[in-house]
């Protein structure tokens, strides 16, 4: 799946970043990083690149490696082995030009109780070298962004948790960082906070951060990432934009079609169709009321009569998409609705390491065109595309 | 070099870590709280003495001189007692506390360097236990109005108090650095205080009690160690400095021979016959400054060098 695996990003070798995974979008490269604790791998050959404006999200299960890999990147953890950069910044280097370039917001909210919510800001843009005209701007800018206005005198102590967290991703702005990494940041918060959080994250991207952002609940990601790496055992297992992770592991992206009626018709249509594999017809909704009455057993839409759901696999871009569309349109086929399941991150995260524990490596890495990493290097390493042919099925953990 | 000292003074006023720690530390009540508890015994004192000193007088037993130089020193005593307690409890929570309050990692993940971090830290907690030495330094003057004690003295009884308290705060600081949590922090840091500021003087005592069976009715290591000093006078020599060697690293025994020296005028270096060697001294609280400049920096480095990137 990597260049550098199997011996390139061993312990102490500083590389620079080869061209391949420097696009000139990503803002933070990592290669072949490795973190030893004594006779135990906690991180081997964590390997992934970062554009600018992408929500890259790092998922894995409970000791995945994922906190010490964010350790390493945040330069608070020296790696036993490989390198990464930010915004081409080898942090091995200038420690105190990659921390300028960086963001962190790890999964703990540190407190200083004595200050107050602006004061909490207004030190730590001080401490990142924001001049002091700036600082009181800066402070009020970002409290509003995160919707903390209201609670610029407050003291840090007395907010609540998702104020805090939210007010700990304000801290990790002050000095508008390229490069943002957010480890766990919707651990322990409400679902209301969860979505406002998310909402702040996806302000960022927009605003062209490149953000790293860890965490094991999964549908936390699922719709805010434009990229994926799934981690497990202290290695990425694959990385990407997220649709072609998902379309690499189905086999092609994961396709929903809906129409009122002739559910059946679509199922067969779209099974005799080139590239399209697994049609299947879901069950009819069912009204939410009186769903237990005989009368209503007597009304209940079939597949022919009612809205129907067919979901299946299409193997090809987006003009193969187009074109499905036109043809199910020119059949006279009712449709109402034609969408991509971008799929749950769950269901991703547990085919990759089912696969992985079955022993088919191949499943997790397919060609792929167009993730930031892997689309530069799969074809020119022998095996690139397979875990196993990079020497690292045998080594998840 | 103006243009140096002022980058240096530019850059403490500048530390954010030493500002906002000063600011936390004059919030709120601690502060008077610290500086009353601090001033209440040496002003307790100060009063009894100088009521046994008018009695005294109105008794005619002991002229004003020695109650001055008594007076001096009780207070003297006093506030490096309470400079060796309190100095260790409020460095010891400086970086572990950090780690406790887990802010440690953003501090470590801004720009500031570790020398940064460290002096900003040290700077606020010194500023506020200087601020003790400082405010008492008027209950100190007393004794010059009471005679026998001059403004040299007085001046050396500060530095004294000075670097012991910045010694011994770092001492704090450098435990905080290497452990995990305040109250083990604490704890060796008391131990390392302890020892510094009591090991000696109750050594000599020992001596002073075991000398009583070994060397007859006084204290004579020298003749103890050497058979016949007239045949090594560098041997005297050497034994000499590393005896002023062992008072300069104790508070309390340099402020009792930096009153004697200072009494009996003599210069920063001096020299004396000693078992019937001619052997020379440094003044004891210059050569007091000199070791705890030197255990200073040392524990400094030693901090600075706690808070590198963690390899573990």
């Amino acid at each position: 799946m990597t260049i550098g695996r199997g011996g390139e990003g061993e312990a102490g070798a500083v590389l620079a970043p080869p061209d391949s995974l420097t696009p000139p979008s990503a803002a933070l490269v990592a290669r072949g990083l490795t973190k030893r604790f004594g006779d135990s791998v906690a991180v081997h050959d964590f390997t992934l690149a970062v554009p600018a404006g992408a929500i890259y999200g790092l998922i894995g299960p409970n000791g995945a490696g994922k906190t010490t890999s964010m350790r390493m990147l945040a330069t608070l953890l020296e790696p036993s082995g490989g390198e990464a950069w930010v915004r081409g910044v080898p942090i091995s280097g200038d420690v105190r030009e990659v921390r300028r370039q960086l963001g962190w917001m790890p999964d703990f909210f540190g407190v200083y109780p004595e200050l107050r919510v602006a004061e909490y800001l207004d030190f730590y843009a001080a401490c990142h070298g924001v001049p002091l005209e700036r600082r009181a701007a800066v402070a009020n800018d970002l409290l509003d962004l995160v919707d903390l206005g209201h609670k610029r005198d407050a003291y840090v102590e007395g907010l609540s948790r998702g104020m805090q967290q939210r007010l700990g991703l304000a801290r990790a702005l002050v000095h508008d960082p390229a490069v943002l990494l957010l480890d766990e940041p919707a651990s322990g918060l409400d679902p209301r906070a969860r979505r406002e959080l998310r909402e702040v994250v996806r302000e960022l991207g927009r605003l062209g951060k490149a953000v790293l952002i860890s965490s094991h609940i999964l549908a936390e990601l699922t719709d805010l990432c434009t990229h994926v790496a799934i981690v497990d055992g202290g290695r990425v297992l694959v990385d990407g934009p997220i649709d072609v992770v998902s379309r690499r592991l189905r086999g092609g992206r994961s396709v929903r079609v809906q129409s009122l009626g002739q559910g059946e018709r679509l199922r067969d249509v779209l099974a005799v169709q080139p590239g399209v594999s697994g049609a299947r017809l879901e069950a009819s909704p069912r009204p939410s009321l009186g769903d237990e009455t005989p009368e209503y057993r007597d009304e209940v839409l079939t597949a022919e009569e009612g809205p129907s759901t067919v979901t299946f696999v299409l193997d090809g871009d987006d003009r193969a998409l187009r074109d499905l569309l036109a043809t199910l349109v020119g059949a006279g086929l009712p449709i109402f609705g034609f969408d991509l399941q971008v799929g749950g991150l769950e269901d991703v995260f547990l085919d990759v390491t089912r696969r992985l524990g079955e022993g088919d490596g191949s499943a997790a890495h397919g060609p792929s065109e167009t993730s930031a990493i892997s689309g530069a290097r799969a074809p020119e390493q022998p095996g690139a595309g397979t875990l196993g042919a990079s020497g690292s099925a045998g080594g998840v953990q | 070099m103006n243009a140096t000292r002022h980058h240096l003074l530019g850059g403490l006023l500048a530390n954010p870590l030493a500002a906002k720690e000063l600011r936390s530390r004059m919030r709120g009540p601690r502060t008077f709280a610290v500086v009353t508890c601090y001033l209440l015994p040496l002003g307790i004192v100060s009063v009894a003495l100088y009521m046994l000193a008018a009695e005294s007088a109105t008794a005619n037993v002991v002229s004003g001189t020695p109650v001055g130089k008594l007076h001096f020193a009780a207070v003297s005593m006093l506030e490096l007692g309470l400079i060796c307690l309190l100095a260790p409890a409020f460095t010891a929570d400086l970086v572990s506390g950090e780690r406790e309050r887990q802010t440690l990692d953003l501090l470590l993940v801004t720009p500031l360097t570790r020398w940064q971090i460290v002096v900003g830290k040290l700077v606020a907690a010194l500023g506020s236990l200087l601020l003790l030495i400082v405010v008492a330094l008027p209950i100190q003057a007393i004794a010059i109005l009471l005679g026998g004690v001059g403004p040299e003295e007085l001046a050396v009884a500060f530095l004294i108090l000075v670097l012991t308290t910045v010694t011994y705060g770092c001492v704090g600081l450098y435990w905080s650095a290497h452990l995990r949590t305040t109250r083990s922090a604490l704890l060796l840091a008391y131990a390392t205080t302890l020892l510094g500021v009591a090991a000696l003087p109750f050594g000599i005592l020992v001596l002073l009690i075991l000398g009583q069976g070994l060397f007859g009715s006084r204290l004579d290591v020298l003749g103890w160690l050497i058979d016949d000093p007239s045949d090594s006078p560098l041997a005297v020599q050497v034994l000499v400095t590393l005896g002023q060697l062992a008072v300069a690293t104790n508070p309390p025994l340099t402020s009792l021979f930096s009153a004697v020296t200072l009494t009996q005028g003599k210069p920063l270096l001096f020299s004396e016959r000693v078992a019937g060697q001619t052997v020379t001294f440094v003044a004891p609280w210059l050569a007091f400054t000199a070791v705890h400049l030197l255990a200073i920096a040392f524990f400094v480095w030693r901090t600075a060098c706690a808070l590198r990137r963690s390899a573990r």
